[in-house]
């Protein structure tokens, strides 16, 4: 099968699951007489239109070919970090860091995976950035709680830049007898993560009592993780032919991809509440913020891409 | 509104600030002005323009304003009719302070109170006291 013959097969698979989903939730919509259940209700129908939205850009890009894909990581990075550092108190020291870290930071680690420069893509924002960002802070001379603010400037450009960064970064690794191929990569790892999170939450809604970390997250219980877990894993596994994989390896990877989602749900959602806050911000409907939704690509990506890197690149 | 010795100064910025904002450019230098500086503002009025204002009349380092000048309380007072909506512009100040070149592009948010009543004898300081609170409660 040819890459673009295996893309359409996904692509079709997506909107058939979609169009199910659609289905469900209007059917759900005009049976339902409680007026409890209208909310989740109305929330899950926004959801699944937000999903068709998101899908379709996210396919464009895939055709338009790599400058379209990268666009679209970065700027999914710029918002991320825009609410992110929205929700994060700083002070007017911190203005020329936070602007380099839109204007340099996130067109810089973009390009770096363009140019295919891979030495410097993985060093940019842990080294030279690390130690840059609080060096201009400093300049500005304002000393108060100094330590905390350039960490929580440089965990906000970690995990909404570097980290989701790793997910297009695929498009690097060069695979025997998998070339032109990599961005099926890409498609498998997001559509494996957001699987997970959507079966955590159904499976979460219908069967969930025991809650894994009531304080950091009510939504995330035992049976939604293990449900939806299991079921993206098998789902991972079974889109092995997409993949460099053996069915094996798929069913492997699918498994610490899914278990990376789930924490990284779980850590910035303690982030977020630490920040205050419910959501991380309002630009997705039904869902919440940009970060809302790929908080678990973050974590995943960057375990995926040096995972497949050792195994498998040449 | 905007301050005459900024938007006035330079082709391109007074360009932007009168035909751009739709900005009517008043003088903040007591020094420069000749008559009543408001002249402008109350012409804006009486030709049943709605006009945004600043009356603190800077741009501070806070979150909140600084306290107003009286300039609006002397509309206030010409145009009883005119109605005064408070408004709060959130975390404008950490997108772009004064005197960075670079906006930040955080999210900002802008929020609409339910206008001041007006009250009948009410003295200079208490009415800009007030008019300022109405806008601090939106914050």
């Amino acid at each position: 099968m040819s890459p673009r013959e295996k893309f359409c097969w996904l692509i079709g698979g997506v909107v058939a699951l979609l169009a199910l989903a659609s289905a469900i939730g209007m059917l759900l919509a005009a049976r339902n007489r409680g007026e409890a259940s209208r909310a989740v209700i109305d929330n899950l129908n926004s959801r699944i239109r937000a999903w068709w939205v998101m899908v379709a850009v996210f396919a464009v890009a895939f055709l338009l070919g790599k400058a379209a894909t990268l666009v679209l990581f970065a700027f999914s990075s710029f918002f991320a970090l825009r609410e992110f550092i929205t929700l994060t108190p700083t002070r007017r020291g911190d203005h020329v860091p936070l602007s380099l870290s839109f204007f340099v930071l996130i067109p810089v680690q973009y390009l770096l995976i363009g140019d295919g420069w891979y030495g410097v893509f993985a060093i940019f924002i842990p080294v030279y950035a690390f130690l840059l960002l609080p060096a201009f802070a400093a300049l500005a001379g304002d000393t108060e709680q100094f330590l905390e603010r350039s960490a929580k400037i440089q965990w906000a450009v970690m995990i909404t830049v570097y980290s989701v960064s790793h997910a297009p970064a695929l498009l690097l690794l060069d695979i025997p007898g998998y070339q032109g191929q990599n961005a099926l990569l890409i498609f498998y790892l997001v559509l494996v993560v957001q699987l997970s999170d959507v079966l955590q939450y159904v499976c979460g809604k219908l069967f969930g009592k025991t809650k894994i970390a009531p304080v950091v997250s009510p939504s995330k219980t035992v049976e939604g993780f293990v449900g939806g877990g299991l079921g993206a894993t098998l789902a991972g596994g079974a889109m092995w032919w997409i993949t460099p994989f053996a069915w094996w390896q798929a069913l492997g990877l699918s498994f610490v991809i899914v278990l990376m989602g789930f924490l990284g749900g779980l850590a910035l959602s303690a982030v977020k509440r630490s920040l205050g806050a419910k959501d991380w911000g309002s630009m997705i409907e039904g869902h919440g913020g940009m970060l809302d939704r790929i908080d678990s690509i973050a974590f995943a990506a960057p375990i995926f891409f040096h995972l497949t890197r050792y195994f498998f690149s040449a | 509104m905007a301050a005459k010795d900024y938007w006035g100064k330079g082709g391109l910025r007074r360009y932007i600030a009168t035909r751009g904002l739709n900005a009517v450019l008043i003088e903040r230098a007591r020094d420069g002005r000749h008559g009543d500086p408001l002249e402008p503002l109350a012409e804006a009025l009486q030709h049943g323009d709605s006009l945004i204002l600043f009356p603190e009349g800077t741009r501070g380092g806070g979150p909140l304003p600084a306290p107003f000048k009286s300039g609006l309380y002397h509309l206030a007072q010409r145009f009883p009719a005119v109605e005064l909506v408070p408004v709060y512009l959130e975390n404008l100040h950490r997108s772009l302070p004064k005197g960075a070149m670079l906006p930040v592009p955080l999210i900002c948010t802008v929020r609409f109170g339910a206008a001041l009543p007006r009250r009948a004898g009410e003295d200079k300081e208490d009415f800009l006291m007030r008019a300022r609170e109405a806008v601090v409660a939106l914050a």
